[in-house]
């Protein structure tokens, strides 16, 4: 992504940018420069903030509506969307997910130590072909899946978990293969002069070693399985099956809107994406993290 | 022992690839081929023709291109692409990075953790989020005194808000680490020339970052192009067709009105476009890394 820098300067890259600016007297110029910066940047905040408070808000609110108001507080919403059906979506948000990060984490454990380690013909069009895959919109796919499922009586919690497991394991590949590729051959061979099996190799050696890769992958799919929104409401028939947002979804649309409930079920829903997503951007300070945006 | 592995083309290689392939062809690739297929038959959701549906040759195709519903569709994904995805997430994205470079430690620690909780938090929450917002008796509603539904009045304009709102924490992520990666000492010496920042950002940054911003483009392109959920718990591609984007169009089709086959032709068209956009993205990544090595 950035070629170009080393046409301007080999040592660039690495040095942090802030050159502790021990400038002449800065001056007033400067000063109002830096209040335009940080005032734009609040405002932007504040902008992206206030769509965002409405779900707080309302989720303690006794009067709760569409619009955002200073609450009446109550805990009554978080214990009605805390049992009953409510916990049950939710239930079924963490099977689905976990089926769907289950089947993408182990296949494209095996699949890129072989891609990582072993001759395989074609290896460089694959990764190509893999790369081009992430780009396919997942909604396109619903039609035919539906039809295939719909014929072998497939319309479930499990076979929509494999589906969605699927789709995130072109990425879910990529991520493994690429964290395999620097863990170094060396540690094999000497577990290879001891006659162990690949499949040994793979679980005791390589693995232990990829493992923060493998991880991002395993947090990649299970995030991407719990915020899928249309394969759940298409491909899951049976009502006791239904997943968070396809319940949440139906409360929007229903005549008599509980708005304190939904907010307060949508912040429990949301809730362990955010968590997950904070533990991924642990093992990466590259540029895919909020620790990297932050410090800049 | 390096050698031995590295030279034939083995059988383990290809036993541990099997999962992968297999799924890959039969849930992946497979639906995609399948859905190039069902899109040329008189295959239904229901009645007759759901069970014993044939091969209608090009009857669909010429029912697409006099449909007048699928160009107002295809203008309308053209419109959402392009106002939101190209222009919106990138230039909101943009300021919010070069902003975050230069703000003060714990503003930009807030900043940056609101705008990135908005990009990830779930699809359907996000969509919730803005209706709520914009939708009659909402926050927007309300500061304009009256009960104006906002969502109603103005529908792509506000759809195409929310989605730069969930978006844009991608394209500032993306953009930062572009943005690290420029040599002060560049910028430093535009400056002693007397250039005005605005110029240095406009005539040394942007140029150096210009692969990572196109990079950002066609993946912001993609994401908004597979973004169904957005738009249809917002507005169900109503009101009207104000919203109706392809994506949503196909669905509709498909799974409301049962003409599955009609249905997964219009979702063939996103799966061309997202090729063509997908195909830059994989020349584009290549050619930079390349030129890295």
């Amino acid at each position: 992504m950035t070629q170009s820098i080393a046409t301007y300067s080999p040592s660039a890259g690495a040095q942090p940018r802030a050159d502790a600016v021990p400038e002449e007297a800065s001056s007033a110029a400067e000063r109002r420069e830096s209040l335009i910066v940080n005032g734009l940047l609040a405002l932007l905040g504040i902008l992206f903030l206030a769509p965002l408070l409405w779900i707080f808000f309302a989720s303690v609110d006794v009067n709760a509506s569409w619009a955002l108001s200073w609450p009446r507080f109550t805990l009554a919403h978080f214990r009605e969307v805390t049992r009953g059906d409510f916990l049950v979506s939710l239930v079924n948000t963490l099977l689905l997910s976990l089926v769907a990060s289950a089947v993408s984490t182990v296949a494209a454990i095996l699949g890129g130590y072989a891609l990582s380690r072993r001759r395989v013909p074609l290896a460089d069009g694959l990764m190509v072909t893999i790369l081009f895959l992430t780009g396919i919109p997942l909604a396109i796919m619903i039609v035919p899946v539906f039809q295939v499922y719909a014929q072998f009586n497939l319309l479930n919690l499990w076979a929509t978990g494999v589906f969605l497991g699927v789709c995130s394991l072109p990425f879910a590949l990529w991520l493994i293969k690429t964290g395999m590729d620097a863990v170094p051959k060396e540690l094999e061979e000497a577990a290879r002069m001891e006659q162990a099996s690949v499949l040994q190799i793979i679980l005791y050696v390589t693995v232990p070693v990829a493992l923060p890769s493998i991880f991002a992958a395993l947090i990649y799919s299970f995030i991407n399985a719990w915020g899928a929104f249309l394969p759940p409401l298409v491909l899951i028939s049976d009502q006791s099956q239904i997943t968070g947002p396809i319940k949440i979804y139906g409360l929007i649309g229903s005549s008599d809107v509980r708005y304190g409930d939904i907010a307060a079920f949508s912040l429990i829903y949301s809730l362990p994406v955010v968590i997950l997503y904070i533990l991924m951007s642990r093992p990466f300070s590259g540029g895919f993290s909020m620790g990297g945006a932050v410090k800049g | 022992m390096e050698g031995d592995v590295a030279e034939k083309p083995d059988g383990v290689a290809f036993l541990l690839l099997l999962p992968t392939l297999i799924l890959l062809l039969a849930l992946f690739v497979g639906p995609v081929l399948y859905a190039f297929y069902l899109g040329l038959t008189n295959i239904a959701l229901m009645g007759p023709t759901a069970r014993h549906f044939h091969f209608t040759g090009m009857f669909n195709l010429h029912r697409l291109v006099r449909d007048s519903l699928f160009w107002e569709s295809l203008k309308l994904t053209a419109i959402f692409v392009a106002a939101s995805a190209i222009v919106g997430v990138t230039v909101v994205g943009m300021a919010l990075a070069v902003l975050i470079q230069h703000a003060v430690a714990w503003l930009r620690a807030v900043v940056g953790a609101i705008v990135v909780v908005a990009w990830m938090l779930p699809p359907l929450t996000a969509a919730l989020i803005w209706y709520a917002f914009s939708t009659t008796g909402g926050t927007l509603s309300l500061l304009g005194g009256s009960q104006l539904d906002v969502l109603n009045t103005f529908p792509m304009f506000v759809v195409c808000l929310a989605n730069i709102w969930a978006t844009a924490g991608f394209s500032m992520l993306v953009l930062s680490a572009g943005l690290r990666s420029v040599p002060t000492e560049v910028l430093e010496a535009g400056r002693m020339e007397g250039a005005s920042r605005w110029r240095v950002f406009c005539s040394l940054t942007l140029p150096i970052i210009q692969p990572t911003i196109v990079t950002n483009i066609l993946l912001v392109t993609l994401l908004s192009l597979a973004n169904f959920s957005l738009i249809y718990i917002m507005t169900g591609g109503g009101p009207g067709n104000a919203t109706n984007i392809l994506p949503i169009y196909s669905y509709q089709q498909a799974l409301v009105f049962g003409k599955l086959g009609y249905g997964a032709l219009l979702g063939d068209v996103v799966v061309i476009i997202a090729t063509i956009f997908a195909y830059l993205y994989v020349r584009v990544s290549r050619i930079t890394r390349m030129a890295a090595a």
